[in-house]
């Protein structure tokens, strides 16, 4: 009787366990899907607004305001010259670029300095913001507007840093080392700086991802979706959670996070709130939301911006390995970030951000995985020993699996009705095959970097891993002589 | 069986059925995808020879060539990215040629009674080609709800009338920052689209306006395109304010107006508390490159503010001020050593070069 009991509380437990995870994954679904829909109104909002081509009527004032663009660079030795060179050839009327080089092992420094023709200068540092030794400075006498600043390793954080700290001008765009913009995407990304002066303190790009095309074309890549299926599911996951994901967090003013990628700050902001942490391995998320923290608690209006329309094409993680260690650290950066501004949350005057974005993340991103994990092995295991019902454990496969092909499904349909960043037929079909895929097998092993991401953090471990990559495509036509 | 038996089964049928419905209607558009592009196709079709009558009647300017052309959305749409390239006279004879084809009128329909989205790109259209709208139409444009809508018809206002724009822009000016969040920048835009038509009225406007707001954005209309003469105007509207964003802008202002009287403005300001004004009076300063200039960068270059500094020897590199240079070049001890030399292994290699 004992046992029958016994096996009666089990069985009990776990139905109502099981309950409460298709109750909890639902609820996250749908948050999600009103993140969707909210995405789906701004982009159209914004795609009818970049169709009243206001940006090329600046361009014979030359008003918008000097850019300092800092690209960290460690062991970019492939990528480099194509990602440099693609940045001096923006159509922009004044910026400067400044590469840091932060200790690479390979011979970035050295494909720099023969390719631009660098020349050493003295290395000075200016006491702005802490980073790590500069070794050396270099100028390139053809490009006037290129520096190359060279120190001792210290991460990306400390890297960008240094460059804030030789910059001149009083906007500073972020732009990875592997990356490329469109030629007018620094124009597009800073037009909100220059609509509104006084309250942006920052704006950031839409990232996609360039594998897979051969060549690139003057003035910009075009989309292509790439062949191979982790590409094929990264193209899906980068246009739900880059694109319209973040496009519906920016309508609700809650954007939390200004891709590290491919973001523009004004400079007196970020030195005010201390710069980028050294310390975080989340620095582009954990930045935006001290800049958060600082404005609400110093009661300063602003604003943040997230744009569709200028476009940063990187090159995303191509093998399992690779791409395990970037989506750790994403996990890992998201925890830490969270904790660090753990004050802004539940907080007073906080806003939206405070009230619902914090703690969405907290509970949805953050707890989803350690929850999804025990939710399987419990709920599976229920179903092994006759304990679940089986339509229970179809209902939590269709509310994790199902609703989240929905969400790919969803994302993919927006894009197609707003920006329709990608026209071929071909390529539709293989972004719905993608927005299938990624359900089966993929989040499963995403799931598992999740948990060492979150691991990693309890743990206090600060982990990079490296980073392998093919290279960028060069740009096709330079204008440069 | 119960709905609690019977709601996993139901939930679950639900949620199948949806991404069933969603999986169609992403097939759906993808084959809309491709009856869109073979419509495409097929309007197209007479393009090549649409555009070649295009390019005659703007040579020729003969009617006749107008109804020998289809009128579709290929062909509308052909004739306003070639109207982006193009002005004066040529823009007039697409502008006429438009007008023949009746696209004209269908975007002041669109415009009048359109939805939202029609409206817009009727008006992004008649605005590539310059095509004046009628005089009741401007009010209810300029009224639109979207901010980016607003100031593409005042833009398109400004392109149209030329001179006769001043009193809409002035109120538009007023009418934008009296809503909470006035956008400085596009409103210093408008202002200067006009300030290329009458650059000659916008200092007199300085004496009038009792709003910082106001003064600041003519001020940045000013530094942009400098009025002969606008320095003594200026000059009073920065005494009447002590706001750091109005001696931002005029200080800009002051260094398009190069002269004694701005220098002598421009000089008060060396030693204001705020480093931002400092630093503006530092990049100012190169525009007026005389001994006097000099003197004043030489001040900012010992500044307690790194930015400063920095500007100021730049500045200073840039004027080719010999003789400040040197006390810096010789001077280890000076703060803006380091960086002189810096500016200046830049400029020995460029002259190497």
């Amino acid at each position: 009787m004992i046992y029958n009991l016994f096996t009666i509380g089990w069985s009990t437990l776990l139905e109502i366990f099981s309950i409460v995870m298709i109750c909890y994954f639902a609820i996250a679904n749908s948050c999600y899907l009103i993140v969707l829909v909210c995405g789906y109104i701004n982009a159209r909002r914004q795609h009818l607004e970049s169709r009243l081509n206001f940006i090329d009527k600046l361009g014979p004032m030359r008003a918008l305001t000097p850019i300092s663009i800092l690209v960290p660079a460690y062991n970019e030795e492939k990528s480099i010259h194509a990602s440099v060179l693609s940045m001096l050839q923006l159509d922009y009327p004044d910026f400067e670029v400044i590469v840091i080089n932060d200790g690479a092992k390979d011979d970035t420094l050295g494909v720099l300095i023969r390719e631009f023709g660098l020349i050493k200068t003295d290395a000075f540092l200016p006491q702005i913001l802490p980073c790590a030794k500069v070794r050396a400075v270099y100028v390139s006498p053809s490009r006037p507007n290129l520096l190359v600043v060279d120190k001792e390793n210290g991460g990306k954080a400390d890297a960008l840093n240094a460059g804030i700290n030789f910059s001149r001008f009083s906007l500073i765009c972020c732009v990875d080392s592997d990356s490329m913009l469109d030629s007018d995407g620094l124009a597009r990304v800073a037009l909100p700086f220059f609509e509104d002066p006084d309250q942006v303190i920052a704006t950031g790009g839409t990232i996609a991802i360039v594998n897979g095309r051969a060549e690139a074309e003057q003035g910009g890549l075009a989309s292509v979706i790439p062949w191979r299926p982790l590409d094929l599911i990264q193209a899906v996951e980068y246009l739900r959670a880059f694109l319209v994901g973040r496009m519906g967090w920016d309508y609700l003013g809650c954007t939390t996070i200004i891709s590290g990628a491919f973001g523009v700050f004004k400079k007196d902001m970020v030195v005010k709130v201390g710069g980028y942490t050294k310390s975080s391995i989340g620095e582009d998320m954990e930045l935006l939301l001290r800049m958060h923290a600082y404005a609400i608690d110093h009661r300063e209006p602003y604003r943040v911006y997230f744009l569709p329309d200028p476009v940063c094409w990187t090159e995303a993680p191509s093998d399992l390995g690779t791409l395990g260690r970037q989506r750790s650290r994403w996990q890992q950066g998201l925890c830490d970030s969270l904790w660090r501004t753990r004050k802004t949350m539940l907080k007073r005057g906080s806003g939206r951000l405070g009230w619902v974005a914090l703690p969405y993340l907290a509970v949805f991103e953050v707890l989803a995985a350690p929850l999804e994990l025990i939710s399987y092995l419990t709920i599976f295991a229920g179903l092994w020993l006759g304990y679940t019902d089986p339509w229970i454990a179809a209902l939590f496969l269709a509310v994790t699996l199902v609703y989240g092909a929905i969400l790919n499904l969803g994302a993919v349909i927006i894009d197609q009705l707003t920006f329709e960043r990608y026209r071929d037929p071909l390529d539709l079909v293989k972004l719905v095959v993608g927005a299938m895929l990624e359900q089966l097998g993929f989040r499963q092993i995403h799931l598992y970097w999740r948990l060492r991401g979150i691991y990693r953090w309890m743990r206090g471990k600060h982990v990079w891993g490296e980073m392998r990559r093919r290279g960028l495509p060069a740009p096709k036509k330079s204008t440069l002589s | 069986m119960d709905l609690l038996t019977l709601s996993p089964r139901l939930l679950t049928i639900a949620l199948a059925l949806i991404f069933g419905t969603f999986l169609a209607i992403a097939f759906g558009i993808i084959l809309g995808r491709f009856l869109k592009d073979a419509q495409n196709r097929f309007a197209s079709r007479n393009i090549v020879a649409d555009e070649k009558r295009i390019f005659q009647f703007i040579e020729c300017g003969d009617p006749q060539l107008a109804k020998e052309m289809t009128p579709t959305v290929a062909l509308r749409d052909r004739i306003v990215k070639i109207g982006r390239g193009v002005s004066g006279e040529l823009l007039t004879k697409l502008m006429i040629l438009y007008t023949t084809l009746e696209f004209t009128r269908a975007d002041f329909l669109s415009m009048a009674n359109g939805r939202r989205h029609a409206r817009l790109l009727a008006l992004e259209r008649c605005r590539a080609l310059s095509i004046p709208l009628p005089e009741e139409a401007w009010p209810v444009v300029l009224s639109d709800s979207l901010p980016s809508a607003r100031w593409a018809a005042m833009e398109y206002l400004v392109a149209v009338k030329g001179r006769a724009a001043l009193p809409w822009v002035l109120h538009f000016i007023v009418q934008e920052t009296a809503k909470n969040r006035a956008r400085k920048g596009v409103l210093v835009h408008v202002a200067s689209c006009l300030a290329q038509h009458t650059p000659e009225i916008l200092p007199h406007l300085l004496d009038h306006l009792d709003q910082d707001i106001h003064r600041e954005i003519l001020l940045l209309v000013l530094a942009r395109y400098p009025s002969p003469g606008a320095e003594r105007m200026i000059v009073r509207a920065l005494r009447s304010s002590s706001s750091v964003s109005l001696l931002l802008a005029g200080v800009q202002a002051l260094a398009s107006h190069p002269s004694d009287v701005s220098l002598a403005a421009v000089g008060t300001l060396v030693e204001h508390s705020h480093a931002s004004i400092r630093l503006a009076v530092a990049e100012a300063l190169r525009k007026f490159g005389d001994s006097a200039a000099a003197g004043l960068l030489a001040q900012l270059a010992v500044d307690s503010s790194y930015q400063v500094r920095l500007a100021a020897i730049s500045s200073l590199v840039a004027v080719q001020a010999e003789e400040e240079i040197e006390v810096i070049a010789n001077d280890e001890a000076h703060p803006g050593h380091l960086m002189w030399r810096r500016f200046a292994l830049s400029r020995k290699s460029k002259e190497a070069a």
